[in-house]
């Protein structure tokens, strides 16, 4: 998907990244410079940059990340919010580790925006639950002795009525 | 694609714990606050991230009336209402309107004065010290001395972010007379400096709410005009809905070195600096969300309420401190929608003993005013009997009021005496004064029967002792009330001197005559160094009047009683009266 992405647009520039697993992905400037620290790396590397190594971020991730780059690449109008506002919805809802791991990728890639969809995707997995299935949900152990954590409960009891 | 259960077999145990703590932090920030606390229940990774985490209510859109436009507000602000002991309530809104009241043990509370919140920290001040305290995770946070003691209620606050970072600054604003307003403040590892401007600005008068927003502090009042403070540029400027007005203040450093309480403010007026920023400002939320009847047993109680800053959309809003009515403080939060309703205990407190003791010492008033009347109506009743005295039956009349005499002080003085339990002698003096009076009438009236002499004060007294606890300060009939007790003896003795005429002992009253007659010459010596006693003028007047009655009852039955030629074998001692027409009886 991320390659094809060179041939719809051949107005603007392209430039070429490579995921921790060594494939090599070509996105437009525009989209890939909503990360910060790609925009960073380019600003820093001129226009005679080469490859782009990425070494957190393995291809499936990074398909994922420029999908959602490409399609926030241009600053949306008024019409098209509500547009976006579904997609954007759509786009979130992956598998918890497709989530872990674009969540891990936007915050290396320090994308603001989407960062903070994703974390705002979690935290509504977490709202409403109990700390067990909380638990359940993502797989968390229990790291309290049951002491530490009738502590905690016994502080804000009245949360947990 | 759907959410479902870990399948993916590299997410093991424990790898959503192991996600960078900023990440986590704004998950957490992303939470409701119970949804948070709960959230702190799952790990401890998850549980030492939040710290640094302000929860916020997630997006529920909800309208509130502001008289024209409704507008809509992701969330609500909380209400803490403390002020009953360490109980306090938590009113927090639920989806779908609802309202859901929590009960939280906060005994930090107790007495402290909520001067701002923000991001779930409340800005407390006790009696002269100044603390941060998070109600949810139950830190405290000491901060310096604030270098007034006592606040006057026309103080608000606003801090920039909680203590744990080093770009906290605390801001508190109080006007100190006319248009003169001190700033004090304080930064991190620094302590407090003040500095005073004035301005001559009628609108800007009253502060009525503080907020940090966009790296300045607003203090606003219920106008939406007020000063604004840059802690960066350490510059103050007026704010109006139109047009700034700019104050320069003193470099910040400066003032910490000068380290002077109240350094001469100086500042220069400049037109055009500063850019407006939009704030919008709230006066009566609080009365119009009607949160005093959303708790139960607030309908009736008087709030007043520490505001905060809120964003209605995109635009950020003071809520202004509001005074509903009088005991109660309320507290507002933004960030963890805390909204607290206090009390200023100390004040509250205070008032409740200053109550309970107006009541006790009233109740004790009336007790002591009841047993006043007792002692009088018996003394009087002595008194009569003594009047009963006859030439033939003096020594059992006056061993029965000598008795009588006896009962009243065993009775009824020892009644009055533990009443006052050696305390409030003189702030219920008059409650008691009339009853003593007539006791020491009685006692005297007694005594001159018995003995023909004066009853000393220091008698009365020694015969009260025996009443009293030993322990404590016994009741002891002041001067005072002797004196004015002696003066109404002398009309009781008027009575008695005229009967003992009317009985034929005119030698007895004769003697009565010179013992009401020295009585009155040493009283009139000393009472016009009673000015301040009104009631022994009068009572002087009486006096005259009882020496005069028994001068003249006496020389008339002198004069006339030498005129009359007793009738033979008539030696009948009533016939003197016959003599006497100018005599009253």
């Amino acid at each position: 998907m991320a390659s094809s992405t060179s041939g719809s647009s051949s107005s603007s520039k392209v430039v070429k990244i490579r995921s921790s697993d060594n494939e090599n992905f070509e996105v437009e400037e525009a989209a890939a410079a909503r990360s910060e620290t790609i925009k960073k790396l380019l600003e820093d590397v001129g226009d005679d940059a080469d490859v782009i190594p990425l070494p957190n971020v393995d291809a499936k991730t990074l398909v994922k990340v420029m999908e959602w780059c490409k399609k926030h690449m241009d600053d949306v109008d008024e019409l098209n919010k509500e547009e976006m506002k579904t997609w954007d919805a759509e786009f979130v809802d992956m598998d918890q580790s497709c989530l872990y791991n674009v969540l891990l990728a936007a915050n290396f890639l320090n994308i603001k925006e989407l960062l903070d969809q994703l974390t705002q995707k979690v935290a509504d997995m977490i709202k409403g639950k109990s700390p067990e299935e909380i638990r359940a949900t993502f797989n968390i152990k229990n790291d309290f002795t049951p002491e530490e954590e009738a502590e905690i409960r016994k502080q804000n009891a009245w949360a947990f009525e | 694609m759907t959410v479902t259960q870990c399948s993916d077999p590299t997410l093991g145990n424990g790898q959503w714990s192991k996600l960078p703590r900023d990440i986590i932090a704004q998950v957490a920030g992303k939470l409701g606050l119970i949804d948070f606390l709960k959230f702190c229940l799952v790990c401890k990774d998850f549980c030492s991230a939040s710290p640094t985490a302000t929860s916020r209510v997630g997006y529920s859109p909800r309208f509130l009336l502001n008289g024209r436009t409704p507008l809509r507000i992701e969330s609500w602000p909380w209400f803490l209402v403390y002020g009953q002991g360490s109980q306090c309530r938590l009113l927090s809104y639920g989806d779908n309107n609802c309202t859901k009241t929590h009960t939280l043990n906060l005994p930090q509370l107790q007495r402290a004065i909520c001067l701002a919140s923000s991001q779930g920290w409340l800005l407390m001040f006790r009696e002269g010290s100044m603390f941060f305290y998070c109600p949810f995770s139950d830190v405290k946070v000491e901060l310096p001395d604030f270098p007034i003691a006592k606040l006057t209620g026309f103080h608000t606050a606003a801090f920039s972010c909680p203590i744990w970072s080093k770009d906290c600054v605390i801001a508190v604003v109080h006007r100190t007379h006319g248009y003169c307003l001190e700033l004090s403040l304080l930064k991190f590892g620094y302590n407090w400096v003040s500095c005073k401007f004035k301005h001559e600005e009628k609108r800007l008068d009253g502060t009525r709410g503080a907020a940090y927003h966009g790296g300045t502090f607003y203090f606003l009042n219920k106008f939406g005009h007020g000063v604004t403070y840059c802690p960066k540029t350490n510059r103050i400027t007026t704010y109006f809905h139109g047009g700034n007005k700019e104050f320069i203040c003193s470099p910040y450093n400066h003032i910490v070195s000068a380290h002077v309480h109240h350094p001469p403010y100086k500042y220069e007026e400049r037109q055009g600096l500063g850019t407006q920023v939009a704030l919008g400002y709230c006066t009566s939320f609080v009365t119009q969300m009607g949160v005093e009847k959303l708790i139960k047993g607030l309908e009736d109680a008087s709030i007043s309420t520490c505001g905060t800053l809120m964003h209605f959309d995109d635009t950020p809003i003071l809520i202004c401190n509001e005074y509903v009515v009088s005991k109660w403080t309320t507290e507002l939060s933004t960030a963890k929608r805390v909204r607290t309703v206090t009390t200023q205990s100390s004040i509250s407190d205070a008032f409740t003993n200053y109550a309970d003791y107006l009541n006790q010492l009233n109740e004790k008033r009336e007790r002591v005013v009841k047993a006043s009347r007792d002692i009088t109506i018996n003394s009087k009743k002595v008194i009569f009997q003594v009047h009963r005295i006859s030439k033939n039956n003096r020594e059992e009349v006056l061993e029965k009021a000598e008795k009588d005499l006896t009962a009243v002080t065993a009775q009824y003085m020892s009644r009055l005496v533990k009443e006052l339990q050696g305390s409030d002698f003189w702030k219920l003096r008059r409650a008691y004064s009339p009853g003593v009076q007539e006791y020491v009438e009685a006692a005297t009236f007694c005594k001159f029967c018995q003995t023909g002499t004066l009853l000393h004060l220091e008698e009365i007294n020694a015969n009260l002792l025996p009443l009293s606890d030993p322990s404590i300060e016994p009741l002891q009939i002041n001067v005072l009330d002797y004196l004015l007790g002696l003066a109404d003896l002398t009309g009781e003795l008027m009575r008695l001197a005229i009967g003992r005429i009317s009985d034929g002992e005119l030698e007895y009253a004769e003697k009565i005559c010179k013992f009401v007659r020295d009585i009155y010459r040493e009283l009139m010596l000393l009472a016009p160094h009673m000015d301040e006693c009104f009631d022994m003028k009068a009572k002087m007047d009486t006096m005259l009047q009882s020496v005069i009655k028994i001068e003249n009852a006496c020389f008339s039955v002198h004069v006339r009683g030498s005129e009359y030629m007793p009738l033979l074998g008539s030696d009948n001692s009533s016939y003197f009266v016959l003599g006497m027409p100018e005599v009253e009886l």
